[in-house]
């Protein structure tokens, strides 16, 4: 009878196994991950303290962390808004095209962040389709801030329409026509019902599209021109430096951008976890 | 209040759900939608309640055409089988849900909101719960507070939509024990939709039956068991042996309608193939001679008489025949 117990590590990889993979995985991120952040704290404060504070006070650099916020503030809000509706409308109708619409959400993942600022050139520029009469109205949304932080949305759209679609399909339409026949009006039935269901997935969703938006690189590069002071992201900024040889200012505006990045991170987790513990206790 | 289902018609998707179904249902009654899965009952009642709208047809609440109006102003309570409470606020807030989304003019007062919650607390005995989450509970505690919602609002109809279909046995019959008596108060016109037919039987004053988008037959609870209109409620509703072929149709008897005997001549011979003598009745199985399997249902008193068990030979012949033409499907 003894042949027919079950082995106590049966089920289980060999040992050698998983530690090889804990030893790749390890490494992989600590040559990879970590030494590459610790190295861009140490360059970063390798020219003093002082030089590190003078970098990020530098009007230049200044301007352009506020930009950076800026235009994250716009992409948050205007992918917020789009990404309720969108989630709202694709996981509770079955639109035409259905299947379809929920691939052109991905779009802006699945196009290189260039072309998507090449797109926003061709359209708005003043050889664009829009441009003559954009440039009629006194309007520039290329070269300018309008052109960056619709290239930065554009960017980030799917990130809060990707996590609630999910969210609104499992919440099911029942508590919602539940309040409706409880007397709600549709609007006191969304603030009420619908939102804080999905508040912990929509802040995810937030998170993810801001820290993405603050690093965009790529789609702004295009349609800012460059103009120190005025179009300058906080990335672009720090590649301007960096290729001026002021390794220095490159480097404190580098790890305070690491830094936001790390804060996003540990929000993160932190909504995550809120939110699984949100839907274990329901 | 009163409401009159008027030749509803729906489709979706190339499926009839509602095939020209009208139904009556009078001031302060209770009455059971009674049919299996996609029979078109849950439809019925979402077209009653303003969620689905008819293809054709309407519903008239006091000889009004309510299809027209906003859900929000039909006045009507309807249950979940999944509750759909609101997760994110306590027992009481849900409660309260009703009446605090009233518009400005025609809000309690708070303390009159209190008041109706506790009183309404009360009524489903969960008055020290107030404060929990729904998720906190249990499905039969859920189940009432999602009543009490309803209740808040003082519809003037009620509609339950498999209220109990997601709980166990025991307190699926404690809850509608307790539904019926709360409406033998509240007198509220209620219409509930089950397809499990004992509760129908024991909660409804009329049962309609629903089969394939159509109401095959509506009528006390009583009627409906003594004299189905067609083989699928006869079917549907209680147990039905299927007999022998007779010029009009099939015919069909009771289980408690199979009278036994062991003298020969008192009917057809079969074989007790199974005896299960468990509860207040005992149930046997019969194998006849062609190959047919009946079910019937003595005493214990009579088993008693007769001396039989499991393999004895046994003479059956149904007391009362009903014949319903074959055209039906279960």
């Amino acid at each position: 009878m003894s042949d027919l117990r079950f082995p106590a590590d049966g089920v289980a990889e060999p040992r050698w196994l998983r530690l090889s993979l804990t030893a790749v995985t390890v490494v992989f991120m600590a040559v990879f991950l970590l030494l590459p952040l610790v190295n861009i704290f140490h360059s970063a404060l390798s020219e003093g303290w002082r030089v590190f504070l003078a970098s990020l006070q530098d009007p230049n650099a200044a301007a352009a962390i506020r930009l950076s916020l800026l235009s994250t503030f716009w992409a948050v809000l205007l992918s917020g808004v789009f990404g309720l509706a969108a989630a709202w409308l694709l996981g509770r109708h079955r639109i035409p095209g259905h299947g379809l619409w929920v691939a052109v959400l991905d779009l802006p993942f699945a196009i290189s962040p260039v072309v998507a600022g090449l797109m926003f050139v061709l359209l708005c520029g003043l050889d664009g389709w829009f441009g003559p009469w954009l440039d009629r109205h006194n309007t520039q949304i290329i070269f300018a801030k309008p052109g960056i932080i619709l290239a930065t949305a554009f960017v980030t759209f799917p990130f809060v329409a990707r996590e609630l679609l999910p969210l609104v399909q499992a919440l099911g339409s029942e508590s919602e026509e539940a309040a409706r026949l409880l007397g709600a009006s549709p609007l006191q039935t969304f603030w009420r019902v619908t939102l804080p269901a999905l508040k912990w997935g929509l802040l995810y969703g937030v998170i993810l599209c801001a820290s993405r938006a603050m690093g965009e690189f790529g789609a702004v590069s295009v349609v800012s021109g460059h103009i120190r002071g005025e179009t300058m992201t906080l990335p672009l900024h720090i590649e301007a430096t960096y290729n001026e040889y002021q390794f220095g200012a490159a480097f404190a505006c580098a790890t305070l951008l690491s830094l936001m990045a790390l804060v996003s991170l540990a929000l993160k987790s932190f909504v995550a976890w809120r939110a699984r513990r949100d839907r274990e206790s329901a | 209040m009163s409401i009159e289902v008027r030749n509803l018609s729906k489709r979706l998707g190339g499926k009839t759900i509602l095939d020209r179904v009208s139904l009556d249902i009078p001031e302060g009654s209770l009455v059971a939608l009674l049919g299996p899965s996609g029979s078109g009952k849950t439809t019925l009642l979402r077209v009653i309640a303003g969620l689905e709208t008819p293809d054709q047809g309407e519903v008239l609440v006091r000889g009004e055409a309510t299809t027209v109006r906003r859900p929000q102003d039909r006045n009507v309570g309807f249950v979940f089988q999944h509750y759909a409470l609101f997760p994110h606020m306590s027992v009481r807030q849900n409660v309260a849900f009703g009446l605090e989304v009233k518009p400005r003019a025609q809000r309690p007062t708070r303390e009159i909101i209190r008041a109706r919650v506790d009183e309404l607390l009360q009524l489903i005995q969960m008055d020290s719960y107030g404060h929990r989450l729904p998720s906190e509970l249990s499905g039969g505690q859920r189940q009432r507070v999602a009543l009490a919602r309803a209740l808040a609002v003082e519809p003037s109809v009620l509609l339950l939509d498999e209220p109990f279909g997601a709980l166990d046995a025991q307190v699926r019959a404690e809850l509608r024990q307790w539904l019926r008596r709360l409406h033998d108060v509240s007198k509220v016109t209620t219409v509930l939709v089950t397809h499990d037919q004992e509760e129908a039987m024991e909660v409804a004053d009329t049962v309609a039956v629903m089969n394939r988008a159509r109401i095959e037959q509506v009528g006390h609870p009583r009627e409906i068991y003594d004299h189905p209109a067609t083989a699928f409620v006869a079917r549907f509703v209680g147990q039905m042996n299927q007999l022998h072929q007779v010029e009009e149709g099939t015919a069909f008897a009771r289980p408690h309608d199979m009278e036994l005997s062991r003298e020969a001549g008192q009917g057809e011979a079969a074989l007790v193939s199974r005896l299960v003598a468990v509860g207040p009745y005992v149930r046997l199985r019969l194998t006849l001679p062609t190959g047919l399997e009946v079910e019937a249902h003595v005493t214990r008193e009579r088993l008693a008489a007769l001396q039989l068990e499991e393999g004895c030979q046994v003479y059956v012949r149904p007391n009362r025949v009903q014949v319903f033409s074959a055209d039906y499907s279960i």
